[in-house]
């Protein structure tokens, strides 16, 4: 069975895309993981409905860093309407499939961005 | 000695490694057969029924009772069933709160897990009591500023016979003489070690002994508290309700002798029975026990030379060994492991405080029973330096 830990997301998590805070955002959010103390604080500058600049700083395991950095990538010059925010689908992106106990880990990122955007 | 193949789990899944005795260990068969006994010959509600399937019941229930205050040296009217470790801390705590005096204080150690933490911090603040925890030095309860924590106005000591994450045993003897001196009770977290050596309670000055039984073999739902016949007639019991009355007129309520005010409610004796077999049985078999899980973390500790692996706690006196690897998240060594059927604890083991100071995103803690082997020790090993080599 091939490990959940592929090079991809260890290259990540060592050297995290968009890890760093924006100046001014429109939006921020953090978010703490309770079962295991990670954590991840995600800004957003938002523009006539596009993501301009984004964002995140954190503390955690591979996954967290590594999902963080992802989904940052994946939003930056996005209109917040076509964003997928579904848990299952980020999860399906992640090849091979993360193991049960980990998933919080990887949906750390893509609850605290859901919240950041549910802010008028 | 009892090995692998007396452990029905470990025949099933030939290939697993399972280093989480700390956290519960696995059952062996005569255990499950006395669980199944039980249901098949004895079932009935205890201490109640006038037939004599009831009668059967109470007695094999007692005998477990009295069976288990032997191995420890103990009353059988000291020996109170619980479920767990968790369950004997509330029941302390709640039932000493009427004993307890405005400007009193409680001590704990920095060393605590959260059962024997949680509940004196909550009775604490409920009755602005002050709670004194017991720093740690190079991993051990600081003496020096305990003799000074611990004061004429000291009500109670609770501390641990052994940490959880670090396998090291405190010198209870001297905190209990410590806490006697000013009047103070002496309650002790037994959960890491009753399965590992040999305890006397009140030989090492305890005046409660709590542990749980699902981490010394016996069955989930049970565990003792070890409670001095000359103290728990001041202990309010946690649980009101059926069987542990001797009558109720109105608003009057006479509740029976320990251990029975303490045991409200129908009891698991299933359970304690197959704790009760457990404990017989590891205490048969003690010696070659202790040798045999010395000598296995004595190999871990020698084989573990890894210069990424940080060791929290060398030379433990139990088979318990904390560690973190500098470039990897404790639960991401906990999942890699669990891919080659490895399974360990990662995380903050439910002392936080504690592992904090170790590292503050939580540490490995590989712990052992008598059923894991030097092979298990060296596929851990193999996998841990493979894991060293990707990261």
């Amino acid at each position: 069975m091939p490990s959940y830990l592929t090079k991809e997301l260890l290259e990540l998590s060592r050297s995290p895309k968009h890890n760093h805070k924006i100046k001014n955002p429109t939006h921020e959010m953090d978010q703490e993981n309770v079962l295991c103390g990670d954590s991840i604080d995600i800004q957003l500058m938002i523009k006539e409905g596009v993501i301009t600049k984004a964002g995140f700083t954190g503390a955690g395991c591979i996954l967290v860093m590594a999902s963080g950095s992802k989904l940052i990538s994946k939003i930056i010059n996005k209109e917040v309407k076509n964003i997928d925010l579904n848990e299952n689908s980020w999860l399906e992106s992640f090849k091979p499939a993360i193991p049960v106990g980990r998933q919080k880990c990887v949906l750390l990122a893509i609850a605290t961005l859901r919240q950041a955007l549910s802010q008028e | 000695m009892l090995s692998k193949k007396d452990f029905p789990l470990l025949v099933k899944n030939k290939n697993l490694v399972y280093l989480d005795s700390a956290a519960t260990t696995q059952k062996p068969e005569m255990v499950l057969d006395s669980i199944l006994d039980w249901y098949t010959t004895f079932n009935a509600n205890t201490d109640r029924g006038l037939y004599d399937l009831s009668i059967q019941a109470s007695n094999t229930f007692q005998q477990a009772r009295e069976s288990i205050a032997d191995l420890f040296g103990v009353m059988p009217n000291e020996t109170i069933f619980i479920k767990n470790a968790t369950e004997g801390f509330n029941l302390l705590a709640n039932g000493l709160l009427r004993q307890l005096k405005p400007g009193q204080n409680i001590v704990i150690s920095g060393l605590e897990h959260h059962s024997n933490y949680l509940p004196w911090l909550n009775l604490s603040k409920r009755l602005k009591l002050e709670l004194r925890i017991i720093p740690i030095k190079d991993h051990r309860i600081n003496m020096k500023i305990a003799a000074k924590l611990i004061d004429s106005d000291t009500a109670i000591l609770s501390a641990s016979h052994a940490s959880n994450v670090l396998g090291y045993l405190n010198p209870i003897k001297e905190l209990a003489s410590l806490a006697h001196r000013n009047n103070a009770l002496v309650i002790v977290d037994g959960t890491q070690v009753v399965p590992h050596q040999k305890v006397y309670p009140w030989e090492i000055g305890a005046d409660a002994y709590i542990f749980s039984g699902h981490k010394a073999y016996g069955p989930n739902g049970s565990g003792v508290i070890f409670l001095k016949e000359s103290i728990a007639y001041k202990i309010d019991p946690l649980l009101l309700g059926g069987d542990m009355v001797e009558s109720v007129n109105d608003n009057v309520v006479r509740y029976k002798e320990s251990p029975y005010k303490f045991e409200g409610g129908t009891q698991n004796p299933a359970a304690q029975v197959g704790l009760s077999v457990a404990l017989s049985e590891l205490c048969k078999r003690r010696p070659e026990v202790i040798k045999h899980e010395q000598e296995l973390i004595k190999q871990l500790e020698e084989k573990l030379t890894n210069p990424k692996v940080i060791i929290h706690n060398p030379n433990p006196d139990l088979p318990i060994l904390t560690f973190s690897l500098k470039a990897l998240h404790c639960h991401d060594v906990a999942s890699l492991l669990n891919e080659q059927q490895i399974a360990v604890r990662a995380g903050f083991l439910c002392a936080e405080p504690l592992v904090r100071q170790l590292n503050e995103q939580g540490v490995v803690r590989v712990s052992l029973g008598l059923y894991n082997t030097e092979s298990d020790i060296d596929k851990l090993v193999q996998v841990l330096n493979e894991i060293c080599e990707r990261v």
